[in-house]
């Protein structure tokens, strides 16, 4: 892993709940990512995901995913603030100290993402590319998570 | 018996690398892949080890992880508090001490290795580094498994081509679909590795097995294998002409390896030829083989099944799960013909079965005689297997003696089986680095900064810090608190609300899925409104409070307390997903996408006001329990009408991201009113004037609406909710119930004291319920408390005791609610 400080990334992060065939996009498979006009479509349950976006087009995005599922039953929220985003350089090893998943590079590829745990602190991990793994975090937990990941970096 | 260091041989020993060690006191050299138990023999240390009951003076007796004798602590360069010498890797510098089956734990701090944990995921997983181990590691490796082989020895031939090889590595515990818990023990570090494998193959070989006979645990025997592996990879030679006694081939093997193919001398005791002598030397060297018992600790604690060979006389596999296979030794290959001998007739008392826990023939026998007869249960009667060694030279020998001492067969019973870990490990280790501040998560709100540089004293609220009072220069806790409770009742006060649980509760079913969580209607909340509510438990007991917000016909916004807020989104789910799935609802947590601080007092809607809001503040236009949706401070912001304290209060909802920003605002806002930051214990404080329970610290899962006097918050009608069916149980509406109380005295009373109607002066008396809160009430200048008491609402009037060491404090029982009882303070 990197040495340099993690920094937060502001982005706006739209969490969609509906029927998957209702979707305005190509639903992303099970622990996938796809695009969607250069939004990152995270996949988080059967019926969950997260869309990710330029910071303050959160409103935009809601609004296009309302109007795209007007008339069914469905949930869009601003999760924007929810929880903290920041991009791990070389932090599969270090985040093997504390999350369960198979996170071997050739299972754990990129474009693909979970809800998972580090220690303690509920997560989402995305693989960006080979390097990076962006991590969400919820706030209250970012400097438990950064403080545990430096334990682990410099042990 | 003499034991020596030979002059060559040793395949794990570097003989360049001498080492200096220090064992009970003395000074001593060993080399580089030594272990203690290696290094002792070297240098003629046989014996020095005590047995833990008895005293017996004992020496080393294995090679590996089954020596039941020679435990020593370590002391530098880390701190072991106990462990086997044969598995304690020699390195420069090492002190230790015989230890007799019991460690200790120092007062001081000791040196400690690197603790850590790592996952890994794996095709396949091998348990045993010995040849069936590389062979089927490398098969696997060849088909493109990824694969980690772990072997116990700090020694361990080269792992094959891209296997990752884990020396020095135990497991520990093996768990469903093919979980492991590994540690790997090194001098510098002490690795806790989880590994998923979706195939584990067990190749953790035999284990030689003593045989029980009188003076059978004496210094100067050993397994016969034991002295082969000391004479072969340490170059160690723990006699000229050991005595041999035996049941197989492998022991003549092992004593001719020792002897270096020498003079035949010393006794042989061989009972595959001669299956009863009484010739057993007394003194000396004596190398023992009872028979060889493969490893399959792991392979019964995931529920294989073991059954008895008669030519091996041992307990070989049966049946396992599909991802568990065994291999080479342990699957019961080359092991040797062996004569089932597992003691000699004679002096029982001292033919030992257990050595660490001293448990002798005799005891068994005692056992037997007591009538006892599964082998379980004279484990339970003796101890034996219990010890930290887990039975590893003891078990299939207690087995067979109790079979054979029954007249069943020696098929009849198998061994117990061992629980993990299969080694001791360190607390520390199992820590990891939780350690200090990262013992468990600290959870923070985005105002944490500003609480930390305004000396704010924390508090933990589960996994939050929140603040709890801010003493300024020279205040301790009572004279904050109060000053922060008089500024809420006289002025204003700001609190960081942030840390209770939000759900965002969407869809058409939405209120009828919340009529059936709550225990009053939500359905017939007007959109823009609040409504406060209780949730129970299947037991009618009540679960977690907190309101709803009505944003539209089909979308709720719910609060939970602090502590409960990943508990009642759970419980939503769970309902939501296996009892009503028809239901049409979304629910979704932003207990932090929106940060929530409360302003409290008289003059709220002053401050407010001066802040600056397109919100028409008047109460007609903004009444108790609803919210609005506007700007405060140029924020955007959801403003609630609650209280909390009895006062005008506002909730006010805002991006966490901007929690701060509005945080200061406020306070510049209120500034000239001498506005307040208050914390938990004036919240606390001012509720309980108020009367205001805290699920959690007045409820206890024993306490229903009715008890606590908020009977009305039940609907009466005949829709279901959860809960709703206990509270119609007898027992559910006794009369004599614990209800909720006001308590006036004098003195403070302690929470949690017990409360008796006669002081008797004598212990136990006959109590009739205790104090749940109480405080120095700021507001009304005296103790109150609020108590749970049986039939508590027919006593209002009456004085009641709390006795306590050294004094009774006498209380008035009163309404709960003990300021501004007509609720006229919260519209300002």
């Amino acid at each position: 892993m990197t040495a340099e400080p993690l920094v937060p990334i502001d982005l706006a992060q739209i969490d969609v709940r509906v029927a998957p065939d209702l979707l305005p996009f190509a639903a992303p498979l099970e622990n996938g990512v796809t695009g969607w006009n250069d939004r990152d479509v995270l996949w988080l349950g059967p019926d969950e995901w997260l869309v990710v976006s330029e910071p303050q087009t959160a409103s935009t995005v809601a609004r296009e995913l309302h109007d795209a599922l007007a008339g069914h039953h469905h949930s869009v929220l601003d999760v924007s603030a929810n929880r903290i985003v920041f991009d791990l350089i070389d932090g599969l090893e270090v985040l093997s100290s504390g999350c369960g998943l198979d996170l071997h590079p050739t299972r754990w590829r990129p474009g693909m993402c979970a809800q998972t745990l580090f220690r303690k602190a509920q997560v989402i991990l995305h693989q960006r590319d080979e390097r990076t793994t962006r991590v969400f975090v919820r706030p209250s937990f970012e400097r438990d998570v950064i403080d545990r990941l430096a334990a682990t970096r410099v042990s | 018996m003499t034991a020596r260091r030979l002059p060559d041989g040793g395949s794990w020993i570097d003989r360049s690398r001498p080492l200096t060690f220090r064992f009970d006191g003395e000074e001593y050299e060993g080399f580089e892949g030594d272990t203690l138990a290696s290094a002792l023999l070297a240098n003629d240390v046989t014996g020095g080890f005590r047995s833990p009951i008895l005293g017996r003076p004992r020496g080393i007796m294995t090679a590996g992880p089954e020596e039941p004798n020679a435990f020593v602590e370590v002391s530098q360069p880390w701190f072991d508090p106990i462990v086997a010498a044969t598995m304690v890797e020699l390195v420069d510098g090492l002190v230790a001490e015989p230890r007799a089956g019991v460690g200790r734990l120092p007062s001081t701090r000791v040196p400690s290795r690197r603790a850590e944990h790592r996952h890994i995921s794996v095709e396949t997983l091998v348990v045993g580094g010995g040849l069936s181990g590389r062979t089927a590691a490398s098969a696997a490796a060849s088909r493109g498994d990824r694969v980690v082989l772990v072997d116990e020895r700090h020694r361990m031939n080269d792992a094959p081509d891209d296997v990752i090889g884990l020396p020095r590595t135990t497991a520990l515990g093996i768990y469903d679909d093919g979980y492991v818990i590994a540690l790997e023990s090194t001098p510098e570090l002490e690795r806790l590795w989880h590994v998923r494998a979706d195939h584990v193959v067990l190749a953790t070989g035999a284990t030689e097995r003593p045989i029980a006979f009188a003076g059978n645990d004496r210094p100067g025997v050993m397994l016969s294998t034991a002295a082969a592996v000391y004479r072969r990879h340490f170059g160690v030679k723990v006699d000229e002409a050991p005595a041999l006694i035996t049941t197989n081939d492998v022991g003549l093997v092992a004593r001719a390896m020792v002897m270096d193919g020498g003079p035949e001398e010393g006794p042989v005791i061989n009972f595959q030829i001669d299956p009863i002598s009484d010739e057993l030397p007394t003194d000396g060297s004596l190398l023992v083989s009872g028979g060889f018992n493969p490893n399959l600790t792991l392979w019964r604690a995931i529920g294989g099944t073991v059954e008895y060979h008669r030519r091996f006389a041992c307990f070989v596999p049966g049946k396992g799960p599909p991802w568990l296979k065994v291999a080479g030794m342990a699957n019961g290959e080359h092991i040797p013909d062996c004569a089932p001998v597992w003691y000699v007739d004679g002096e029982r008392t001292t033919a030992f079965v257990d050595l660490q826990r001293d448990q002798t023939v005799a005891d068994i026998a005692d056992a037997l005689d007591a009538g006892l007869t599964s082998v379980e249960h004279v484990k339970r009667a003796t101890y034996i297997g219990t010890a930290i060694d887990q039975g590893r030279t003891s078990g299939v020998l207690t087995a067979a003696i109790v079979n054979q001492m029954l007249g069943t067969g020696p098929d009849a019973q198998g061994p117990t089986s061992a629980r993990p870990p299969a080694v001791p490990v360190p607390y520390t280790t199992i820590a990891g680095p939780d350690r200090g501040d990262l013992l468990d998560p600290i959870r923070r709100t985005r105002i944490h900064p500003w609480h930390e540089e305004h000396s704010a004293v924390f508090e933990d609220v589960g996994q939050w810090k929140r603040p709890r009072y801010f003493p300024r220069t020279g205040e301790d806790m009572d004279a904050a608190v109060a000053r922060e409770c008089l500024a809420v009742r006289s002025a204003a006060g700001v609190l960081d609300a942030s840390t209770l649980g939000k759900i965002e509760v969407i869809g058409p079913d939405a209120a009828a899925f919340l009529d059936r969580m709550y225990t009053n209607r939500m359905s017939t909340l007007a959109v823009g409104s609040i409504r406060y509510g209780f949730m129970l438990g299947l037991d009618g007991m009540v679960a977690d409070d907190g309101v709803a917000m009505r944003l539209a016909d089909d979308r709720f916004f719910v609060t939970t307390t602090t502590g409960n807020a990943a508990m009642v989104l759970d419980r939503f789910e769970e309902w939501l997903q296996t009892e009503w799935p028809e239901l049409h609802v979304y629910c979704t947590s932003v207990t932090e996408q929106w940060a929530d601080v409360a302003i409290a007092g008289p003059k709220a809607r002053d401050v407010l006001g001066a802040l600056g809001t397109d919100l028409d503040l008047s109460p007609g236009a903004f009444p108790f329990m609803t919210f609005r949706d506007g700007a405060v401070a140029g924020i955007a912001a959801r403003v609630a009408r609650v209280s909390f304290t009895g006062e005008l209060s506002y909730e006010i909802l805002v991006d966490g991201r901007r929690a701060l920003e509005l945080w200061e605002a406020l306070l510049r806002a209120g500034n000239a009113i001498g506005i307040t930051p208050y914390g938990t214990e004036a919240m606390h404080a001012l509720r309980a004037e108020k009367g205001f329970v805290i699920v959690g610290q007045d409820t206890d899962g024993t306490v229903t609406p009715d008890d606590l006097g908020m009977g009305w918050i039940v609907r009466k009608d005949d829709s279901d909710f959860i809960g709703r069916r206990s509270l119609r149980r007898a027992d559910t509406s006794r009369s004599d119930r614990k209800q909720l109380v006001g308590l006036l005295s004098d003195h403070l009373l302690p929470e949690g004291a017990q409360l008796v109607e006669e002081d008797t002066g004598r212990t136990p008396m006959a109590t009739i319920g205790h104090v749940t809160s109480s405080y120095r009430s700021p507001s009304l200048d005296r103790p109150i408390a609020l108590a749970m008491v049986a039939r508590g609402r027919q006593r209002h009037g009456q004085t009641i005791l709390a006795p306590l060491p050294g004094s009774t404090i006498a209380a008035d029982v009163v309404s709960p609610v003990f300021y501004d009882p007509e609720g006229a303070r919260h519209d300002g």
